[in-house]
């Protein structure tokens, strides 16, 4: 039996969204280059233009290409620096009390004002991940417990890493050198 | 104690797109298609342009090559996006939902349980003041609570009468309940 006591902040969200990242930021990046481009090339097209003709009248449609890219190159810096991404913690402080072993996997969540349990059979988990530092256990596609190594109660992490293998099999992805 | 016995059909989840469905989400939803067709059009358009002009200009041809594949890829995002809401809505009319529920309404607060068909459990106990939100549609009755939503039919209830629930709902509650 292991088990993790876990309360979440913004160093878990830090990790899944490093673990998760790279399609995310690759499906958002490429629209965001290619209108960074067009905007580029149109302003630059204007000034030529401007510049060959003598003429002022264009100037609008200049600043305006030239805005646009700005804005766009504005939106790929916040997104290449983004730690968290999409993710955000609840609005009320709760923690988890997760165990592994038996028959399902069982978690408390206790908060102020509610308390739940949850039970899923092992055949129903998506995946588990290990990473250097978490263990991240996805129930659904998009939806995932995060351990820190520290978090655990009980059991050790060679323990739950024997437990992982031995349960998920392929469904459990070792992940170990990489520095989340 | 009012207790509530859940069996969800079709007419659940057609409740709870009456609910959810406003003036707001179906203009939403038109406008992502005007939007990809728009894209569609531009991109038609600017291809069209840098063969009509394969002579002229290089400069102007890649700006107008740029573009049709930005907006291409724009169009392409918006129709999946249309694409996806759409497709989710007719899984959720297709599908059979074989879901037991019972809830149970006391002084203090109310409790849910339930068993999904792929074996995972659910229990939660929450406090009034945890409720986000009550809405109330023709004869159902939707309940939104941190990590989980039921809606039930008034029909449900097994113990305790319709006008003592919305008595407790109103009376605990207050603005947070919402009439549709």
């Amino acid at each position: 039996m292991v088990r993790a006591r876990v309360t979440y902040n913004d160093n878990h969200l830090k990790a899944l969204y490093s673990l998760t990242k790279r399609p995310y930021v690759i499906k958002k990046l490429i629209p965001k280059i290619l209108w960074t481009a067009v905007s580029l090339a149109a302003g630059i097209f204007f000034l030529r233009y401007a510049i060959i003709l003598h003429s002022s009248s264009g100037y609008i449609w200049i600043a305006l290409a030239f805005t646009f890219a700005a804005l766009y190159i504005r939106d790929i810096i916040k997104l290449l620096c983004d730690d968290k991404g999409t993710n955000k913690l609840p609005p009320y402080r709760y923690s988890a009390e997760i165990t592994f072993g038996g028959q399902v996997f069982e978690t408390f969540k206790n908060a102020e004002n509610f308390t739940i349990h949850m039970t899923f059979p092992y055949d129903a988990i998506n995946k588990a991940v290990e990473t250097m530092n978490y263990f991240f256990i996805f129930v659904e596609a998009k939806k995932a417990f995060i351990i820190h190594k520290s978090e655990l109660t009980e059991g050790s992490v060679p323990e739950l890493e024997h437990f992982l293998a031995s349960v998920f099999g392929k469904r459990f992805i070792d992940k170990r050198s990489v520095r989340i | 104690m009012i207790r509530i016995d859940s069996h969800r059909t079709r007419a659940h989840t057609r409740a709870e797109l009456g609910m959810m469905l406003s003036f707001k989400t179906v203009v939403l939803l038109l406008l992502m298609l005007a939007l990809s067709a728009l894209c569609f059009g531009f991109c038609v358009s600017l291809v069209y342009n840098v063969i009509r002009y394969r002579d002229s200009f290089r400069y102007a041809r890649f700006l107008y090559l740029t573009a049709g594949i930005a907006g291409f890829v724009t169009a392409v995002a918006a129709l999946v996006r249309f694409v996806l809401y759409f497709a989710a809505v007719i899984a959720l009319f297709t599908a059979k939902p074989d879901m037991q529920e019972e809830l149970f309404f006391e002084e203090e607060g109310y409790t849910a349980r339930h068993t999904a068909k792929n074996g995972v459990t659910f229990e939660g106990r929450y406090h009034y003041s945890a409720v986000k939100k009550v809405t109330t549609y023709k004869d159902f009755i939707k309940i939104e609570s941190p990590d989980h939503s039921s809606t039930f039919r008034l029909s449900d209830i097994t113990e305790g009468t319709a006008e003592e629930l919305m008595a407790v709902l109103a009376g605990k509650l207050g603005d947070r309940v919402k009439h549709k």
